[in-house]
């Protein structure tokens, strides 16, 4: 009876390990797929970032050399002024720079003619006020027995002015 | 007895122009004649002395060609002044003068 029960025993326990022993197996096929799809996706990962990596290198190296010649050039420039500026008198120096400030100024000041014209005009009114008021004042001076040449000379310079805007 | 025009000629300016007579010594104002280029254009005048007092002003407006016949003596710098024109135009004019001893 015993012997039976433990036999029974013993062939459940072989039956479970047997079911064990499948199951590690399978779980063992899995990890070897796992490991075989990782490898893959590393592999992947791999190749794009040494792409990257190439492409952001040149980037960076052609960055660096477009900088590198524009400081030469420039080095170059201002090694060849000062080679000048040595071998030239103040004098001429100081002529020198006016003369290539010029264009500069010239344009500056073509500027700010262009800019207070404008304003003239803007006050137009204003100027056409002034001069009658002027104008009045020495018709009123004049019958009092003043001098009028001064006020005479300025509204020549009012009617100058309005005859160019008109 | 001696008789002299001061001429008046100008164009009016937002309606109006004035000027200055030279000095008057003892002179009577006979006439005034004023004539605008353009018919229609009406306007009053008026004559101040150096006080600013007027000695003339238009009655009634003026239009184009105006003519008016006075008796008025004038001394020293007077301002003949045309206001309230119709329009911005040339005119011509003199103002006759009787002097007196």
């Amino acid at each position: 009876m015993f012997n039976k029960k433990l036999q029974e025993r013993i062939e459940e326990l072989e039956q479970k390990n047997k079911c064990l022993e499948e199951a590690f197996a399978e779980l063992e096929q899995k990890f070897r797929n796992l490991d075989g799809d990782l490898n893959k996706d590393l592999g992947r990962f791999n190749n794009t970032f040494d792409k990257r990596l190439v492409e952001f290198s040149k980037e960076i190296t052609d960055k660096y050399f477009s900088t590198l010649e524009r400081i030469l050039r420039v080095h170059t420039e201002s090694s060849l002024v000062t080679a000048l500026a040595h071998q030239v008198n103040q004098k001429d120096l100081n002529n020198l720079k006016s003369s290539l400030m010029q264009p500069f100024l010239e344009a500056r000041w073509e500027n700010e003619k262009k800019e207070d014209g404008k304003k003239i005009i803007n006050k137009g009114e204003k100027i056409i006020e002034e001069r009658n008021r002027l104008y009045a004042d020495m018709l009123q001076r004049e019958k009092q027995g003043e001098n009028i040449d001064k006020i005479k000379e300025q509204l020549k310079g009012f009617d100058w002015i309005l005859g160019e805007i008109k | 007895m001696l008789i002299y025009d001061i001429a008046f000629n100008g164009t009016t300016a937002a309606g109006a122009y004035s000027a200055n007579t030279p000095k008057l010594v003892s002179g009577i104002l006979k006439q005034i004649i004023i004539e605008f280029t353009t018919a229609g254009v009406t306007f009053d005048l008026a004559i101040t002395d150096d006080k600013n007092l007027t000695v003339f002003k238009t009655e009634t407006t003026a239009t184009s060609k105006w003519r008016q016949e006075m008796n008025i003596p004038l001394k020293g710098i007077h301002t003949v002044a045309i206001s309230g024109a119709s329009a911005n135009e040339a005119f011509t004019g003199k103002l006759m003068f009787q002097e007196v001893n």
